[in-house]
């Protein structure tokens, strides 16, 4: 029923700083749906406004734009814009004209969603303190402390501070310009990873190398013990500030910038392991004076930094906090479910917020596989699971499309493309052949979360790719000192599973727990029954560049124009035409290649 | 408002932010930011 005045219909939408655009509806205080911009524009990180998904929000739910009541956004307008333009952080003059200025003064920032939802009250909640709402709500802690980093928020990079269901506190903050964030971004671009959200793949790269230019790096920034960090040079998002940055980085290095496509050098490894070094050496700054400031047990790490997850499970190993949460939702894909959360929490003071989060599966259904898929149908007999489980460990690279889409970074068994860890050089073929992408990338391993103490150094929950962890060394095999090239050094058998175990025995895990994720829970048990081995590697149904597939049609485009060799979708399984030649695939991956 | 003259509004708002504003010191400073806070500012 259209405009039902006991019905309290919120939107969360954030991504308005230019990235990972997103909407989180919530009905009466429950979370109903969330999706993310690029899956519908499919453009990668997409920052525009997200009216596709605030459309399909509306539909999964059964409303209509004018039942919306409120929509939060998850930062401030007009200290966005104010310190885009100025960059001046704390600026005095800037607070106080936001605190003159009238409510409809941010009137530009929500145009089209004053047009798409026409009956909706906005309100605008601070972006880190939306980060910290999302993972707070979506962890297990009653209290916690907070550290959240990124590039940057209205005028801040960092924030800390304390959370309960009762208050909300920012003790914290560090200024936006030239923070951390900044700097990883700074050199992942300088790495030729010129695309908005590359930095995981530095992160990905550093394992390969020696952090010999830490000293070289360490000259364009300075630093304290509390993780304080700085670029001497101020730099902004702005292009032609960070092509000056580029300038300074290479002058430090000596190394010049590489261009997008020019081969990787040991340098650039090298480089990456650098940053990487300095990340998590400041991060584990930040924490430690995090927890002697607030004598916090608990802490929830967000923000675009936290998504770096190689530093979140050392942070997590080393007990800098007795416990630590990494919400798969904690950067900018969760946003607005934090503002919502926000909202929700500060307009009902005396309403405890309990969510369910589906697992993060919180999009919309796939539909049904496209007309040209019916000739390509394959019959089986038996359960599903257990027919593709037997496929697996075959040998044979399956595309899964089943039940509602992830939200956030991740494909958690719903939007996969999955395969047999133990297979010889399957890491390089589901990269170069599936994948499209630079064959270094590591792959997650997906594990029965019963079994996971057998096989890594952790026992503790992943259940959304967010922490690394060790092999256990009893798994591993003897490896030689040095190797003639990155390729060696990546192709040399290190374990039995070792297409997802990096160079140095890490792996992202998704812990896979009946409860959580029951879908996927059971093929891993089928695959476990037929070889032993309790593990699959799971990656985004995706070619590079490409935002994960949303739609049946969406994934028998991506499967026809890669080597996957069976498509899942709901319950039927086909196989792969095989009909595209090699041309007309890269023809097809050209449109993703200005994101890639 | 015209477009044109909020455009020159906000540039005459931004000049004055760089001249009365100053560049922040490295490291964690007190917060004063009201987490609650939904306004739109």
């Amino acid at each position: 029923m259209i405009g039902d005045p006991d019905r309290e219909v919120v939107f969360g939408v954030g991504g308005m700083l230019g990235h990972d655009a997103n909407a989180a509806l919530f009905v009466n205080g429950r979370l109903v749906a969330a999706s993310q911009e690029e899956r519908f524009t499919r453009r990668k990180h997409d920052g525009s406004f997200p009216g596709n998904a605030i459309q399909d929000c509306l539909k999964t739910a059964g409303l209509g734009p004018e039942d919306v009541s409120v929509c939060v956004f998850a930062e401030k307008p007009l200290q966005c814009i104010l310190f885009d333009r100025a960059h001046r952080s704390r600026s005095l003059a800037a607070r106080a004209l936001g605190r003159i200025l009238p409510e409809r003064a941010g009137g530009y920032y929500n145009k089209y969603a004053r047009i798409l939802l026409p009956r909706a009250r906005f309100r605008y909640a601070w972006h880190h303190v939306s980060h910290v709402a999302g993972a707070y709500y979506t962890s297990p802690y009653a209290h916690s402390a907070f550290l959240c980093v990124d590039g940057k928020g209205e005028d801040y990079s960092a924030s800390a501070g304390v959370i309960d269901g009762d208050r909300v506190e920012v003790l914290w903050e560090q200024s936006y310009d030239n923070g951390l964030g900044m700097l990883y971004t700074l050199v992942t671009q300088y790495l030729g990873f010129a695309s908005i959200g590359s930095e995981y793949k530095v992160m990905g790269l550093a394992p390969y190398g020696r952090p010999r230019f830490r000293d070289a790096l360490s000259s364009v920034y300075s630093t304290d013990d509390r993780g304080g960090l700085r670029l001497r040079e101020p730099v902004t998002f702005q292009p032609g500030s960070m092509a000056a940055a580029l300038r300074t980085i290479a002058a430090a290095t000596g190394v010049p910038p590489r261009e997008n496509g020019e081969p990787l050098t040991a340098e650039h490894v090298d480089i990456a392991a650098s940053l990487q070094g300095i990340f998590e050496d400041e991060i584990f700054k930040m924490a430690r004076f995090v927890r002697a400031a607030t004598g916090e047990q608990n802490l929830i790490f967000c923000g675009g930094c936290a998504q770096n997850c190689v530093a979140a499970g050392k942070l997590r190993a080393e007990r800098v906090f007795e416990r630590l949460f990494n919400s798969p939702v904690g950067g900018d894909m969760g946003s607005g479910l934090g503002a919502a959360l926000l909202y929700l929490r500060t307009s009902h003071p005396a309403r405890r917020i309990k969510i369910d989060t589906n697992g993060f599966c919180l999009g919309s259904e796939p539909g049904s596989a496209p007309a040209e898929a019916a000739g390509w149908r394959v019959p089986f007999t038996g359960g599903l699971h257990e027919f593709i489980a037997a496929r697996l460990a075959e040998g044979r690279t399956v595309g899964w499309v089943r039940g509602r889409m992830e939200l956030g970074a991740r494909a958690l068994g719903a939007r996969s493309i999955l395969a047999d860890p133990r297979q010889q050089g399957m890491q390089s073929r589901l990269n170069l052949a599936v994948k499209f992408r630079e064959s270094f990338r590591p792959f997650a391993p997906a594990i029965l979360a019963e079994d996971v103490g057998q096989w890594f150094d952790s026992s503790e929950e992943s259940n959304y790719m967010n922490y690394t962890a060790n092999l256990l060394p009893s798994r591993r095999h003897a490896i030689p000192s040095t190797f003639p090239s990155l390729k060696d050094q990546l192709d040399y058998p290190r374990s039995e599973i070792q297409s997802v175990v990096h160079v140095d025995f890490s792996a992202r895990l998704q812990t896979v727990n009946a409860n959580v994720h029951p879908d996927f829970h059971r093929l891993l048990v089928a695959f476990k029954t037929i070889t032993g081995v309790p593990i699959l590697i799971n990656t985004s149904f995706n070619v590079g560049g490409q935002p994960i597939v949303r739609t049946a049609q969406e994934a028998w485009d991506c499967f026809v124009n890669t080597d996957l060799d069976l498509l899942v979708v709901n319950g039927d399984v086909y196989r792969n035409p095989c009909e595209r030649s090699r041309e007309d695939k890269l023809a097809w991956l050209k449109q993703f290649s200005k994101t890639a | 408002m015209s477009e044109r003259i909020r455009h020159l509004l906000l540039r005459v708002i931004v000049g004055l932010i760089r001249m009365t504003g100053f560049q922040a010191k490295t490291g964690w400073k007190s917060s004063q930011r009201k987490a609650d806070d939904l306004r739109g500012m």
